[in-house]
């Protein structure tokens, strides 16, 4: 009966071998359950440390653990924490060092994609138009600074920021800009922000509220032109209150003492006669100034028109003994005018003869040629010329450089004529003064 | 019979003051501009003065402080006359001197009251 256990040695060496697996297994289950109950704490307390460190909470802290290996993983994470740490208040010191630089900016600065939406905004805007950042950010350009209700495009108005997307280069404008139902005139120059392949990704508006300063300027030529106007006062009351002092002085002595002598009647009625043609003349003067004129516009032809203000100044040409050379388009010119258009020639070459009184070298040149569709005439004459300051001035009513008790309105008559026909008077001064007339040429 | 000047760039408005001065009794000279009266102040013995402002070359505060350096009592006597309005140098030289100003037109009366005035404070 000897070994009937096992039939042979073998077979009590796979026993063996079985058992000592099994109890490896189980020692191995015991060793890993002792193991993971230590570990699973300072996993989860990883776990959790990393979690709150994505999401933002820089300042977490892994605890410390009893495990001497886990210690120094989390040694290492606690270090990379406080170090990210660091960065991010670096990043965020700069980021609000740039923030403050943006919102510092006393112009406007608007930020805006290539589909016309605002991608970012400085506070300045923001506090001058009483906008809230919601109100800004993520809207369309055209809704935000026109109070539009479709692109500008789609109202044939032109677009800047799309030129600059286009083609890239910076470019300037001066818009009027409706917010919250105010009017604003802002200066606007749009750069464009490119990106590392040189993309332009964004188009900065930088914007100068010119508002007050326009205001100001209007202002100023508002006054400018009450100086005109008071000048133009000043210079026709001087102009009619002498007439009229005669008039009145001697009906007020006809009628208040009488003439003892007779024959001093008619001298006296010569006077006012006189004198109420001085005021009706004036009357005239002023009527032409304002161009109360109500013939039909007809084709002028130019060179015509110019040998006849000669003709009709040729006593005063010969009496100042003035010499004259034209020089005249030989395509014969014709403009769309009426009659007065003549009188405007006629104004600017008397100032010209009188211009050159008293002068050694006393010649008036008067020339037409066609340049560009335009019909240029040239008066010019060998007097003392107009100082710069003074050449803005020659058009204002009631200005002269002459001697005294000249009335000072032919040269800005003639302006007003030539303006009423859209054409554009031009004076340079060199050797005397040029008065160059550009009026659009009618027909060929 | 007491001499007055008129100076007047205008002929007829100083002919006119002539006309109504000698029917006044006065003895008047007139002159177109301020040079041509300047000496004839030295060399006459007027009464009073009656002066444009706005003449040619030189306006008629010249005349007046010339008056004035050689004989104050004919200053006292300075009557501008004058068709200028909303003339800034001659507000200021008017309110500056206390200079009697008429302006043009005129009425005939201004002027005599201005004489009889002259006349009454004098005596």
């Amino acid at each position: 009966m000897k070994g009937y256990l096992y039939h042979n040695s073998e077979e009590l060496i796979v026993s063996i071998a079985c058992l000592f697996i099994l109890s490896l297994i189980i020692f191995s289950f015991i060793i890993s359950y002792i193991f993971a109950s230590k570990t699973e704490k300072p996993l989860k307390d990883l776990l959790t440390a990393a979690e709150r460190f994505s999401s933002g909470e820089f300042n977490y802290r892994v605890p410390d653990v009893d495990v001497e290996d886990f210690q120094m993983v989390n040694d290492a994470f606690n270090k990379m924490a406080k170090d990210i740490n660091l960065l991010t208040k670096e990043l965020d010191d700069t980021k609000n060092y740039f923030k403050q630089l943006y919102d510092s900016i006393s112009n406007y600065v608007i930020i805006v994609s290539p589909n016309k939406s605002i991608v970012e905004v400085n506070e300045k805007f923001l506090e001058d138009t009483g906008l809230s950042r919601d109100e800004v950010i993520g809207k369309k350009c055209w809704e935000v600074v026109h109070s539009y209700d479709k692109p500008c495009e789609e109202q044939e108005k032109k677009c800047y920021l799309d030129e600059v997307y286009r083609d890239g280069v910076q470019r300037d404008a001066t818009h009027i800009h409706m917010i919250k139902g105010k009017k604003y005139i802002h200066n606007i120059v749009y750069t464009p922000f490119r990106d590392k392949e040189g993309n332009i990704q964004f188009v900065i508006e930088d914007i100068r509220d010119i508002t007050d300063v326009v205001e100001m300027q209007e202002r100023i030529k508002d006054s400018e032109k009450m100086a005109a106007v008071g000048r133009l006062i000043s210079g026709l009351a001087h102009e009619i209150n002498n007439p009229l002092a005669i008039i009145s002085g001697y009906t007020q002595f006809a009628s208040e003492i009488g003439f003892s002598d007779k024959e001093k009647i008619g001298e006296i009625c010569c006077k006012i006669k006189d004198a109420t043609e001085r005021i009706s003349k004036l009357m005239r003067i002023l009527m032409d100034f304002a161009g109360v004129d109500n013939t039909p516009f007809h084709p002028v032809p130019i060179n015509e028109a110019l040998k006849n203000t000669i003709s009709i100044l040729q006593n005063e040409i010969e009496s100042s003994s003035i010499s004259v050379v034209t020089e005249f388009d030989t395509s014969e010119p014709y403009i769309m005018a009426r009659e007065d258009i003549i009188r405007s020639f006629y104004n600017i070459a008397v100032n010209a003869i009188e211009a050159m009184s008293g002068r050694d070298k006393r010649v008036l040149t008067v020339k037409s040629k066609t340049e560009n569709g335009n019909v240029i005439i040239t008066f010019k004459d060998t007097g003392a010329g107009v100082s710069q300051e003074l050449i803005n001035r020659l058009i204002e009513p009631f200005f002269t450089t002459k001697e005294f008790g000249r009335l000072g309105v032919g040269l800005s008559i003639a302006y007003s004529i030539i303006k009423n026909y859209g054409g554009d008077i031009d004076f340079v001064t060199n050797n005397g003064l040029s008065v160059i007339i550009s009026l659009k040429r009618h027909g060929r | 019979m007491k001499k007055i000047l008129v100076v007047d760039d205008e002929p007829d408005v100083a002919e006119l003051m002539r006309f109504f001065l000698d029917s006044l009794g006065y003895k008047t000279d007139i002159f177109l501009s301020c040079e041509e009266s300047m000496e004839a102040v030295l060399n006459n013995k007027y009464w009073a003065v009656f002066c444009d402002y706005m003449m040619p070359y030189a306006t008629g505060d010249n005349l007046y402080y010339r008056i004035r350096e050689t004989n104050s009592e004919l200053a006292e006597r300075f009557i501008m006359i004058t068709g200028a309005v909303l003339n800034e140098k001659l507000d200021e030289f008017v309110k500056k001197e206390g200079i009697r100003v008429i302006n043009k037109p005129f009425k005939l009366e201004e002027i005599k009251n201005i004489l009889v005035e002259f006349e009454k404070a004098e005596r």
